[in-house]
């Protein structure tokens, strides 16, 4: 590996760094191999790429130190140890049932020949009992009520899914969910939310907030809404895909590469800054987005039934079609049924 | 290496460094490795947390055609030093004590 390589490496390690906070690592890096008599050698002193990125996500998490500016990712410890018990129970749990059948059943045996036959389907019902309890923990993840704070390094997508509550996602400084009835765990770099609100009369009321770091920056960001009511204040992706079925969703400042909204019969009211394509489905509700992207950013392709599209200057409605390509860097794709599509340029974002 | 340096003691450590004279991060990194086994990739993190805390402060030099990025001690980053090197004073005679007593 040579220089130019390695800081290759180390950029696409740092990937989900605020940008300043990655050309200021490569300037150092940069700086430092150079610095040095022999390049092979400061390189082989340095490390992997990986092991550099890691450290510095170790300082950046770290509450130690003299700083408080940074974010803090706490309960780290907590979390992991309550894992780590939900295992060690289960296995507690097979231990106890073993011992219990070793000591148990030669001693019923003893005391009646008509235990003889009972323990074999003893045994095949605890088994079952333990597998079930066992695959229930292990689908399950972990349910929390009131607060959960995660670990940063493990995540790199959200999947969102929220029902008939009031819900508010936010930035700030740790991963964390608050109040309400929810569903979370992680799997395989993705945070999976899904909450358990079903809605009607004596709904819970309380409005659940789920807060994601300053600096994080999804690589993909899935958030479905039911009924419900959702506000973002402010959320970062490459890939957004926003759904709303009969709720009202509402999100602002959203910075992405590629957003994606589709709405049922609700409402979605999104402010933006795009850098990549946008895809807007909408069956009979109403779609207002407002991007601070240029109008001639944008080619696009538009195609509405009884329903009325605009976008920028441009209106259809009443089974219309408009392909429009200007050679422009990203693409617009607008489908509406019968509802109310409005997008809008150039503003600052709402 | 027997003690681990992390954490305020190595804020302390650099924080001196700077402190004698403006240096630039391969420098400090030299001159840390001369008597204590740490890692390369341990100090831009804490060079970069102090000063965003405004301990330190950077500027660019010139040097051989390349840039060299420089840290100077701000006010804030001597007083904490001064802090630190109490702090130090406190808690290495009290191990001092300890550990002299079990000799």
């Amino acid at each position: 590996m040579n220089k130019k390589e390695f800081l290759e490496q180390l950029r696409n390690e740092l990937r989900f760094f605020p940008p300043e906070e990655i050309e200021d690592a490569i300037d150092y890096y940069d700086e430092y191999i150079s610095e040095s008599a022999d390049e092979e050698t400061a390189l082989w002193e340095l490390g992997s790429p990986k092991r550099v990125a890691e450290e510095l996500k170790k300082e950046y998490y770290n509450k130690s130190g003299s700083s408080n500016t940074l974010p803090a990712i706490t309960a780290r410890e907590g979390n992991r140890g309550s894992d780590n018990q939900k295992e060690g129970s289960v296995w507690l749990y097979v231990l106890i049932v073993v011992l219990a059948l070793g000591f148990g059943i030669p001693v019923l045996n003893l005391i009646s020949g008509w235990f003889s036959a009972v323990t074999p389907l003893l045994l095949l019902v605890i088994a079952a009992i333990i597998l079930v309890k066992v695959l229930r923990n292990k689908s399950r993840g972990y349910e929390e009520r009131g607060e959960y704070i995660q670990t940063c390094s493990d995540i790199a997508r959200l999947d969102i899914n929220l029902g008939a509550g009031k819900y508010v996602i936010e930035q700030g400084n740790a991963f964390k969910i608050d109040g309400g009835n929810f569903k979370s765990y992680i799997s395989g770099g993705t945070w999976y939310i899904s909450d358990n609100i079903s809605g009607g009369i004596g709904a819970n009321q309380r409005i659940t907030t789920i807060t994601v770091p300053e600096y994080f920056t999804a690589e993909s960001a899935k958030i479905r809404l039911g009924a419900g009511n959702l506000l973002i204040k402010k959320l970062s992706a490459y890939m957004m895909s926003l759904e709303v079925s009969a709720g009202n969703m509402e999100a602002s400042d959203i910075y992405a590469k590629g957003l994606n909204m589709k709405c049922g019969v609700g409402r979605m009211k999104v402010g933006a800054s795009m850098h990549g394509d946008v895809t807007v489905n909408c069956g009979i509700g109403d779609v207002s987005l407002k991007l601070t992207n240029r109008e001639d950013s944008f080619s696009r392709n538009i195609s509405v039934g009884l329903g009325k599209v605009s976008v920028g200057g441009q209106e259809i409605s009443g089974n219309g079609k408009s392909a429009y390509n200007n050679g422009a860097p990203y693409n617009m794709n607008v489908k509406c049924g019968v509802g109310n599509v409005k997008i809008e340029f150039g503003g600052a974002v709402a | 290496m027997i003690f681990s340096v992390n954490g305020a003691l190595l804020d302390t450590l650099v924080l001196s460094i700077v402190e004698r004279s403006d240096t630039y991060g391969y420098e400090i990194t030299r001159e840390l490795r001369e008597s204590l086994e740490i890692s390369e990739s341990t100090l831009y993190p804490v060079l970069r947390r102090l000063q965003k805390d405004a301990c330190l402060e950077i500027y660019d030099k010139e040097f051989s055609g390349r840039n060299r990025r420089y840290y100077r001690i701000t006010e804030r980053g001597k007083c904490q030093l001064e802090l630190y090197r109490s702090e130090w004073e406190n808690y290495s005679s009290k191990i001092d004590n300890i550990i002299e007593e079990v000799i």
